[in-house]
């Protein structure tokens, strides 16, 4: 018996066996692992797809090819995570931590507010909602295209024909093709059009007489202001689409950081990073920001 | 959990109250204010009276690359900041554009998930299941978080009892862009456009296109978009489009860039299956593709030194290294089939040829970023990807890095935009004028730009510009035709954008293809600021630069608020096919690498340049010589 045990060729079989056993074992689930069904189910999905991009069925030819390109997929992929290329990779970890937020990107969409709700949130935002400033007005510009110092210009102007008729003014004016008279134009479009400056420069000139010169980027103004309409707030009937969308985009947001932290709860998250790299007071702030 | 919401329902607010000024951006102006904003006896009846500014090619973390440079902003994000709000950068940066966009085109696609939908509406499949009935209640209930959770839970313990990989649960990532566009389109203030980008690459050679639909959710939202995946081939996308069309009785288009990225493939002289052109594919690429993008972060794609040698400002901003991966190097002979201004010469020989003109179209500059942010301005750029938002030493960030050469961050620029005009904010009406090409593209500033050709325009008409632009003959994008040999005309108008450099000079681009089959091509100086007297060489001397490099600043004196000329062609040959657009050029102002030194006091290589002439380049107006094809 003795003598059995320590027989080389005794060894040798046994670890022959042992290998045998293994083997079968691994492949075993290799033939499991290694299959690919593709079933009537499988098919009717590619099918949906491409009835998606084309709507119409894909012919028996078309089919043949998405499904064989779809397999070619599906063996690179299998083959990937059996090499667990998978890990670690950063596009993946980035797109499956994307698609956990869209879960709340969902969730927001779906909370409906009451009206309660909405209005509550309407007049805690209320300066976000405000008109901008109105104006009626007429305007002329003097620019460096046609004279030496068109501040000089617009003074001497403002000087000696402040009292003209709006028709009479208006030739006193180069003539850039911007009107000389805006009807109830927001600051906005006049920052479009006139330049920012320009807009910001008109919430204190006085109504109903001419000013200037105001500057912009194209040059001196002289502008007759006929209205100004402060900023009002509108009723909340007549930007509720409005308010409804910044409701669930704050929510949105409030969502995807509260099931966040929630989340982070399941872990232990040690801060392990060595002393001579990093101050004790970056490591002290990291921790606060992280347990927070 | 209540006191962390608590907690943030106030960090919200805080920030809100912070944002104040910028939130009046957001604010309703009504469509008949808009309309008065323009003289009335200024305006003929259904000509574009406004301009409107945007971009057609904006990425958001949707885009697998995008994501990968750590973008975290989504589509409220994008449309929010297009419309001119405030909001906090993927690297926390402040931004906000000093004036808001009229438009914009996010370009993404890929998957999602749409569980909670199917779950809150009650699907009949959750419905079955007792967790389906219970979360149904909770949302209904308004613990939409607590069910979140509890779903995540069961999700990781693998104790869901409804499928999770149900193919119900995969709603695409094409129904958020689509219900975002929704949800952010506000006719009369501001356009969100439904599109999507499709990304074909052959062998890291850039192929891509923008698609746009001129359609709301109820044509789109069951449409999804073509991949890359299922064909890199553009024959098959607008075999797509057609089906679109044909099935919904919508409209769409699609828009080309960066030829100058796709070594000679994207003007190429056979199809991409290599088969040769014949007039059928001819006519499929115009029906599809009306413009094209000239100008984006990722260079300028107008022409190149080598194909225009007697242009002086063909050298601007090329990016001529290689393909999009910089996997195979650029060659002088790919060089033709990558510009646009070469592509239009050529389409006039096609038609020639083949009775057609595959590439009579238009232009419009966007920014392809990914940021979600749509920055063109040089001194508030956000650069092109997540990594390179800003940073004092973004600058010197390899952008593309391959054995063959690398690209700089540097070397991107903050470009551009596209300007359409049209007669309302609305999707239909600014899709149906890029569809007729009314269109400019800047490479950032809003200059305004009118261009118009007929036979019967004179001086006179310059003070009556728009009206007699329109009834005496026909705007950027359009067709003249042969009137018994009798030269054309043509009106160029450029007013400076008010926040920007003032202008040097108005060109017009002429190309044409002779009879011998060889092509020709030449630049007009036909007005320009001050007293320049005309060189030798028959060109107006550059413009000064009076950029301070110590502290940004620049005379605009140096140029002109307002440019316009009458022009006649001088060297008109009424038997040859013939296009003309107008470029304007700024005078020099810093680039977004000065603003970058300034603000972070930092030292750039000699290489890198400090100033740019910033630039408009108009869609064409076609000559056609109406001669009886063979």
């Amino acid at each position: 018996m003795n003598k059995i045990i320590k027989d080389p060729l005794v060894h040798f079989l046994l670890l022959g066996l042992v290998l045998f056993l293994i083997y079968n074992k691994v492949n075993d689930q290799n033939f499991e692992q290694d299959k690919i069904i593709i079933d009537s189910n499988e098919v009717k999905q590619l099918v949906a797809k491409w009835d998606m991009q084309w709507k119409r069925p894909p012919t028996e030819e078309e089919l043949t090819n998405i499904i064989i390109q779809d397999l070619r997929q599906e063996v690179f992929y299998k083959e990937a995570l059996k090499m667990n290329l998978d890990h670690n990779d950063e596009i993946i970890k980035r797109r499956l931590s994307q698609k956990m937020q869209f879960l709340s990107n969902d969730l927001a969409t779906l909370s409906q507010p009451s009206e309660e709700d909405l209005d509550k949130y309407y007049k805690e935002h209320s300066p976000k909602y405000r008109s901008p400033y109105i104006y009626t007005l007429y305007q002329i510009v003097f620019t460096n295209d046609n004279h030496k110092n068109p501040v000089e210009k617009a003074n001497t102007i403002f000087k000696n024909e402040r009292n003209l008729s709006f028709e009479q003014m208006r030739s006193k004016g180069d003539n850039l093709p911007i009107p000389y008279y805006f009807e109830n134009v927001t600051s906005h479009e006049l920052a479009g059009q006139i330049g920012v400056k320009f807009s910001e420069n008109l919430t204190t000139v006085k109504e109903n007489s001419w000013y200037g010169p105001v500057n912009s980027g194209f040059g001196e103004h002289l502008v007759y202001v006929i209205e100004r309409k402060e900023p009002t707030l509108p009723r909340l009937q007549d930007v509720k689409s409005e308010v409804l969308r910044d409701f669930q985009y704050d929510k949105q947001i409030e969502l995807k950081e509260a099931i966040f932290q929630s989340l982070k709860k399941n872990y232990d998250i040690v801060i392990d990073v060595s002393d001579s790299d990093y101050s004790e007071n970056f490591k002290r702030q990291l921790e606060d920001q992280i347990n927070n | 959990m209540k006191t962390l919401f608590t907690l943030l329902c106030t960090l919200v607010l805080f920030n809100c109250a912070k944002n104040k000024k910028s939130d009046d951006n957001s604010s309703k102006s009504s469509l008949s204010t808009t309309e008065a904003n323009s003289e009335s006896s200024a305006v003929a009846a259904g000509n574009a009276t406004n301009v409107y500014w945007g971009d057609t090619h904006l990425h958001t973390g949707l885009s697998m690359d995008a994501g990968l440079f750590g973008n975290t902003l989504g589509l409220d994000e994008a449309y929010r900041f297009a419309k001119g709000e405030a909001v906090t950068s993927s690297t926390g940066l402040n931004a906000q554009l000093s004036r808001p966009l009229d438009f914009l085109v996010v370009a993404d696609h890929s998957d999602g998930m749409g569980l909670f939908q199917a779950i809150d509406a009650g699907e009949d499949w959750v419905m079955e299941t007792d967790q389906g009935k219970r979360w149904n209640q909770m949302l209904k209930e308004g613990k939409g978080a607590d069910a979140a959770l509890e779903l995540i839970k069961a999700f990781s313990q693998k104790e869901m009892d409804m499928d999770p990989n149900a193919p119900e649960l995969q709603k695409s990532v094409w129904s958020m862009t689509v219900e975002a566009a929704e949800k952010y389109n506000d006719p009369g203030n501001f356009t969100a456009f439904i599109g999507y980008e499709w990304t074909s690459l052959i062998a890291g050679n850039n192929l891509h296109r923008v698609v746009i639909y001129r359609d709301d959710k109820d044509k789109t939202i069951d449409y999804i978009p073509y991949t890359n995946y299922a064909s890199s081939d553009p024959e098959d996308l607008w075999e797509n489009l057609t089906a679109y069309e044909e099935t919904t009785g919508g409209k769409v288009l699609a828009i080309p860039h960066n030829g100058n990225l796709s070594n000679g493939i994207m003007f190429a002289e056979t199809r991409v299956n290599g088969e040769p052109f014949d007039s059928s594919y001819f006519k499929e690429r115009i029906k599809w593709e009306p413009l094209y993008e000239i100008t984006q972060i990722k260079g300028d794609g107008e022409t190149h030194p080598f194909l225009s040698p007697n242009d002086e400002f063909a050298d601007f901003e090329n990016w001529d290294k290689g393909n999009l991966d910089l996997s195979a190097a650029k060659t002088n002979e790919m060089l033709k089939g990558e510009y646009a201004r070469e592509a239009l010469k050529q389409g006039l020989s096609y038609k020639n040829e083949f009775g057609t003109n595959p590439y009579k179209f238009g232009f419009i500059g966007s920014t392809d970023s990914h940021t979600a942010l749509a920055t063109s301005d040089d001194n508030n750029f956000f650069g092109k990807a997540v990594n390179v938002e800003g940073g004092a030493k973004r600058w010197e960030h390899p952008f593309v890095v391959s054995e063959v050469d690398t690209i700089m961050t540097w070397e991107t620029i903050a470009a551009g935009y596209a300007a359409v005009w049209a007669t309302e904010n609305t999707r239909t009406a600014l899709w149906d004028a890029m569809k007729r090409k009314e269109t400019y593209a800047t490479t950032g500033p809003r200059m305004t730009v009118r261009f118009f050709g007929g036979f019967d325009y004179s001086e006179g008409d310059l003070e009556n510009l728009v009206d007699s632009g329109y009834s005496k003959g026909v705007p950027m994008g359009g067709n003249i035709n042969s009137s018994n040999g009798k030269a054309p005309t043509f009106m160029a108008h450029a007013t400076m954008d008010p926040e920007s450099g003032s202008l040097d000079r108005i060109q017009i681009v002429k190309g044409w293809a002779n009879a011998d089959g060889s092509l020709g091509e030449q630049v007009y100086d036909v007005k320009w600021s001050g007293d320049r007297a005309i060189g030798e060489n028959g060109k107006v001397p550059a413009i000064e630069n009076t950029v301070n490099i110590n502290d940004g600043s620049w005379d605009n004196t140096s140029g002109s608020v307002e440019l316009k000329a009458l022009w006649v062609d001088p060297d008109f040959d009424p038997n040859l096919e013939a296009f003309y657009y107008v470029r304007i050029l700024e005078i020099p102002t810093p680039r977004w690498t000065l603003y970058d030194k300034l603000k972070y006091n930092i030292e750039m290589g000699e290489e890198v340049p400090m100033t740019i002439q910033q630039r408009a380049y108009t869609s064409p107006i076609w000559y056609n010589t109406e001669r009886i094809k063979k």
